[in-house]
């Protein structure tokens, strides 16, 4: 069985690279722009982690805990076709007398990705034994990061739902343990119900409908990105607490994070628009699908912009940054490769207005 | 009539089309070259899908702003959205072009039981199906049917083959099995001459 696992492992680096290469400009632009903070990244996702092990309040724990499943899930679901090799999940059984293989490089893959479960992982070996007793929470939550995990995997609606449970949980569970007993619970019991099949309202299909049918089709594109965005809204909340006395700045960096994200929208949705230029041709309605599509994005960027601005009281200036989403939408419509680039320059130049003249 | 000019098509780099002219007069007529030789972008080009490139396509002696008005195509090289239903995507179609729903011809192709199956489930046969259904319910006075006949099954065939005796609309094919075409009329034309 050898050369199967051999395979597998070949069409992982295959998609990885793929993977990279798509990302190579923002990773480049990311640790050009933020290199100084990777150290502090890093002793973040500890100090997170030890904020588990020991905390002054099980609300804190929870809340945490919660943060780092969502962060979990939005890191591996990007990484997913390549840890599944989806694109060819019916040629391994032409390979294989079971499942049991395909399942077990799955698991061994997943492990080789999931860089927060190998952190709590480290931080448990560092602890000893002895130690990790006295702190029973954190095997507690190293198995729902990796059930979560599995979910994301295999049950994409369990893990929403678990998220969902996980989130509201956060208020209401009395202690950490409590609380992940619930999310285990909670996610093992979906996992078994039988599948429901929902009947969605089925409107009828227009050059504007058509973008709802896209979402039920695709919910990732736009759900990982809410995830991504509640995430930035949650950190500045924090923040907020923390230092009121810097949150302008990060109300205006998490603005520009947050419209980076759904700016992006737009190269997911233009699969629909321009890899389907024909068909659109074919019934005339290419220029309305084009301004349904961009509809689309500047709704999404307004309520993202919105949020951010309630939340985190933003001020006059943050104006400018919904301002530069037609910039955005214009540079990946004509110079996609240039995306990370506009949006790095777009950003510094903000921050520097800020910084000097406000 | 159809004709093409001067026309220059290039993909990646590779000339598929350099100074290209052709005269399609023939009112049922079947294009025959063998693959990759460039049919279905021309097909493309004439359906008024791809406006990448140089040269001009007159119908009846005069250019046509939107061409895909007056050309209704079949052919696999229309990514459809797969998860939209048959149903749904001629309806789409019907609104579109405020054309009549095809109740014939979906009861003529036996096609009813598939409507409320996303296209990307359908078999090949189905999707072909669809296609035809969706570019001959348009009743636009040029229709070109990309490899009609490729994954129907017999009976599907006859009725296509019925349909277009009868079609008033300037019919172009291409098909790599010609015959029961040439049977009903169609005349056959290599794709350069």
């Amino acid at each position: 069985m050898l050369h199967y696992y051999q395979y597998r492992y070949r069409a992982f680096r295959v998609a990885l690279a793929a993977l990279l290469r798509q990302l190579q400009q923002f990773s480049l632009m990311f640790v050009t722009l933020f290199f100084i903070f990777i150290p502090q990244l890093i002793i973040g996702v500890f100090f997170g982690l030890g904020k588990l092990v020991s905390f002054d309040s099980h609300e804190v724990a929870m809340k945490v805990a919660f943060g780092f499943l969502l962060l979990q899930s939005l890191l591996l679901q990007a990484i997913k076709p390549a840890i599944t090799d989806a694109r060819h999940r019916a040629y391994h059984l032409t390979l294989l007398r079971s499942r049991f293989h395909q399942i077990t490089a799955d698991w061994l893959l997943l492990l080789v990705c999931h860089v927060l479960f190998a952190a709590a992982l480290l931080l448990g070996v560092s602890m000893g034994t002895a130690t990790l007793w006295q702190a029973p929470q954190l095997p507690g939550f190293m198995l729902a990061q990796w059930l979560f995990a599995l979910a994301l995997l295999y049950r994409p609606q369990t893990l929403l739902s678990s998220l969902l449970v996980a989130f509201v949980a956060v208020w209401l569970a009395p202690d950490i343990q409590t609380y992940l007993a619930v999310s285990v619970l909670w996610l093992a019991l979906d996992w078994v119900r039988p599948r429901l099949k929902l009947a969605a309202p089925q409107p009828q299909l227009s050059s504007v409908s058509f973008w709802y049918y896209v979402i039920k089709e695709y919910p990732w594109m736009v759900l990982w990105r809410a995830g991504a965005s509640f995430l930035a809204l949650w950190a500045g909340v924090i923040m907020a607490n923390e230092r009121p006395d810097l949150l302008h700045y990060y109300t205006l960096m998490i603005l520009l994070v947050n419209q980076l994200w759904w700016s992006s929208l737009y190269l997911d949705t233009s699969k629909q628009v321009m890899g389907r230029r024909g068909f659109w041709r074919s019934l005339g309605l290419d220029g309305q699908i084009e301004f349904s599509q961009n509809a689309l994005i500047y709704g999404l960027c307004l309520i993202s912009w919105l949020a951010g601005v309630v939340l985190l009281n933003g001020e006059l200036f943050t104006v400018s940054v919904i301002a530069t989403c037609p910039l955005l939408t214009w540079t990946l419509k004509h110079y996609p490769q240039r995306f990370a680039v506009v949006w790095g320059s777009v950003s510094v130049t903000l921050m520097m207005i800020k910084v000097l003249f406000l | 009539m159809i004709e093409i000019k001067h026309l220059k098509k290039v993909y990646l780099h590779d000339p598929v089309f350099s100074n290209y002219c052709a005269v399609l007069s023939e009112q049922k007529l079947c294009i025959e070259a063998p693959n990759g030789l460039g049919k279905s972008t021309l097909f493309r080009i004439i359906a008024g899908l791809d406006d990448a490139f140089h040269g001009d396509v007159l119908f009846d002696g005069k250019q046509h702003p939107v061409m895909q008005q007056i050309v209704a195509l079949a052919s696999d090289s229309i990514a459809f959205p797969d998860f939209l239903t048959a149903r749904q995507l001629l309806q789409l179609t019907a609104k579109s072009w405020a054309s009549p729903w095809p109740e014939l011809m979906i009861r003529q192709m036996e096609f009813e039981a598939f409507l409320d199956t996303r296209y990307g489930a359908l078999s090949s046969g189905n999707q072909k199906k669809c296609q035809l259904i969706n570019a001959m319910m348009r009743n636009t006075p040029y229709l070109v049917l990309d490899e009609p006949s490729a994954a129907l099954d017999h009976a599907s065939v006859d009725v296509l083959l019925s349909w277009l005796i009868h079609h008033p609309a300037q019919v172009i094919i291409s098909c790599h099995e010609p015959q029961p075409f040439i049977d009903i009329g169609f005349v056959t034309q290599p794709l350069f001459e």
